[in-house]
Formats: C-alpha cells, structure tokens, sequence
C-alpha cells in the first residue's frame, strides 16, 4: 500500500499520472508487462473515486487546489524503477509507504 | 517505511521513475490474474483465494508466469472446480481446461486417479504449443499410490523419439523418477521421497533435467534427442500414445504446470512457489 498526498498550489486543477514502464524493445505493453497499476484506491480526503482514471498498466487522477490524499493498493509489488510519475500544474506529490 | 517527495520539476516533461518499492496488498487487493481464476472457478473459501493470489503473485515475482501455458492449482475440491487452468480461466479446449476421464476422486486436497482408467485431458497440443527444445512440466502428488512398473505423471508421445512425459518406475526393489526425451533421453534418478514437487525441464536440444522435491536438479542429460514434439495434447495421470492413454497414474495431484523450460533457477523458483501454496492450503508433504 502507498499513500498518495498531494499539494495543488495552482487555481485550478493539477493532473498526476502514474505509467507503467513500456516494453523496451516495442514501446508498448506487450503480454508479460507489469501490471503496475492494477490494485484499488481507499481512504480518500478531499478526493474520490470518480477523478480518478485506471487501466492495469496506467492510472491518472485530477487533484483539486490544495490538500488531497488518498492510498493506493497495488495488486503486485511495484519494483523499483518500474514506474514512471509525471505531472502537470503546481503540483507536489508525497509517497508514503 | 519509505517516502519520496515529487516537485513539479521532477513531475514535468517525461517525469521521474519510482525510487521507492510500492508493497502489495492493502485494501484487499488481489492481483488480476488471480482474481479472474478465483471468480471464473466460484472459489469463495479465504485460505483458497489468500493462496492463489500469494500463488501468482510469486510466480510473478519469479518472472517464470509468463512462461506458463497451462497451471492447475487444484483448489475447491470439486472436478468442476479443479478443471480451471489458471493461466487462461476460460471453459474452453483452447483455453487448457481440463476434462477428466475414468474414475477420478476430487476434494480438498487435489485430484485422485484411480490407476486404472483415470487421466485428464489438457488439449494442450505439444506440437503447436510448446517448442520443440524449450518446454517443462511440473507435478505436485501428495500421496504415494505408486502401484507397479511405470505409471506416468503426464505427458505424450507418437513415436520414437518424440516423447514428452514423466514417469515413475516401481521395478519392485527400487522406485526411480524418469523423464523421457526421447532417444538417448531417459532422465531418471532414483529416490527415496515419492511425494511431492517434481518437474521436467528441456532447455536446450542437448540440455534436460529434472527438478527433484527439495528443488535440486539431476544432472543435464546432453544428449536427448526429440525429432519433434507429438501433435496430440498432453495428459495428465496418463501419457497420451498417440491419442490413446496408456499406463494410468495412481497419485493424488495438487499442483500441474505445462509450459516453457525452466532454468534450474526458476525451477527452484516454482518448487518454491508450490510449496508456499500447498503450505498455505494446508496439504503441503
């Protein structure tokens, strides 16, 4: 489990994107690709579900001005390095396992 | 406990990688794969799904599930819950789900053959489904019905030197393990523990092996030769003779896997894996 807080500082909505690593060699994710984003999402503040957009390899979230939180529960181990955290806006992410 | 902290310098353009291990689990999360078998297989029973999930998940970690065409966990206790393949849980000849033939007795602790008509049908065809010189299968018996002569654990064969299959040879003095490759590729070893995890792993034209119940392997037989794997499908308890069964297996199964060869590395990997699983089951030997 990892808890997801995150600090909006812009106006308006920020976007936080979390991506499995694609296969080196095509790019893509190809049968055997981590499924680093497959698990479920609990104990939300001051978010919810519903901004929330899920693939098994891909999930993104729209985090609302300010303050916001919640935990992520993989259904694998994500090792190190297999995952790619990209953002836009005045966003600050904190991961907390 | 671990924290990592992203700015929005770190975040922009192509990001940053994770530098932190994200655990599993929490939430009652279940991995995908594990969840598809468990619902397609009606399993409801919390030690079953705990010990599936912990299953695939282990394999996963192994990096040897995707090498994995067919695995029969045997949980639910019932021939129609013992029948799902977990790699591919649909109910269909394509997917590798298992139909059972003669007199099988199924419960909690896996699937009986009665030794004397009893084998399972994977419709896995060696042929189109495995290559040639990279293939295993893997057991887990946890009785020890040897009977008499040779009893296969599974596999086929159509001719000379296309044999893909275990066995277990009771000559009366002495029990030996044997997997035949083929000519010149009768891997055997003899041993005193019958019940319990064994494998058969080809990874090379000239490299065979077995994978014994505490994970070792028997020395490579270099020198097996396979003109080509059987275009008939695998079976289980039985050996498939060009489509006709042959020499009924007598001991109870908890655990079969069909796929690509394993390494010796990742044979331990799956002794491993097994054993955490039947463990977990509470049928572990």
């Amino acid at each position: 489990m990892a808890n997801f807080s995150f600090n909006n500082q812009s106006t308006g909505s920020a976007y936080f994107v979390y991506e499995t690593i694609t296969d080196t060699a095509t790019g893509r994710y190809i049968s055997g690709s981590l499924k680093a984003a497959s698990g479920s999402f609990t104990n939300f503040t001051s978010s919810n579900s519903n901004l929330i957009i899920q693939s098994d390899y891909i999930w993104g979230v729209v985090v609302l001005p300010g303050d916001s939180n919640f935990d992520f529960n993989p259904a694998i181990t994500v090792p190190i390095e297999s995952v790619r955290f990209r953002g836009t806006g005045n966003l600050t992410v904190t991961i907390t396992t | 406990m671990a924290t990592l902290v992203l700015t929005k310098y770190n975040l922009a353009g192509a990001g940053i990688l994770n530098s932190i291990e994200l655990p599993s689990g929490g939430g009652g999360a279940l991995d995908p794969d594990a969840e598809a078998f468990l619902t397609a297989a009606t399993i409801t029973d919390p030690t079953e799904i705990s010990a599936v999930n912990q299953l695939v998940i282990d394999m996963k970690d192994a990096g040897i599930w995707t090498k994995m065409k067919a695995v029969y966990p045997f949980v639910g206790g019932t021939s129609t819950t013992h029948k799902w393949n977990l790699i591919n849980p649909v109910d269909s000849d394509a997917a590798f789900r298992l139909t059972f033939n003669g007199g099988w007795t199924h419960s909690s602790d896996g699937a009986l053959p009665n030794g004397t008509n009893a084998y399972a049908n994977t419709y896995l065809f060696a042929l189109t489904e495995l290559q040639q010189f990279n293939h295993h299968h893997s057991f887990y018996h946890n009785t020890d019905n040897i009977g008499t002569g040779l009893r296969q654990f599974g596999g086929v064969r159509a001719g000379t030197n296309t044999d893909f299959r275990t066995a277990i040879e009771n000559s009366g003095t002495a029990i030996t393990f044997r997997s035949l490759g083929g000519a010149n590729g009768d891997v055997g070893y003899t041993a005193s523990t019958i019940k319990g995890f064994r494998a058969s792993s080809r990874i090379a034209n000239n490299d065979m092996f077995q994978i014994k119940q505490d994970g070792t392997t028997t020395t490579p037989f270099t020198t097996p030769t396979i003109t080509a794997l059987p275009n008939y499908p695998c079976f289980l308890a039985a050996f498939d003779n060009g489509g006709v069964p042959q020499a009924y297996g007598a001991m109870q199964v908890a655990f079969h896997s069909i796929g690509d060869g394993l390494t010796a590395s990742e044979g331990l990997d799956l002794r491993n894996a097994v054993q955490t699983f039947q463990t977990t089951l509470g049928r572990a030997v």
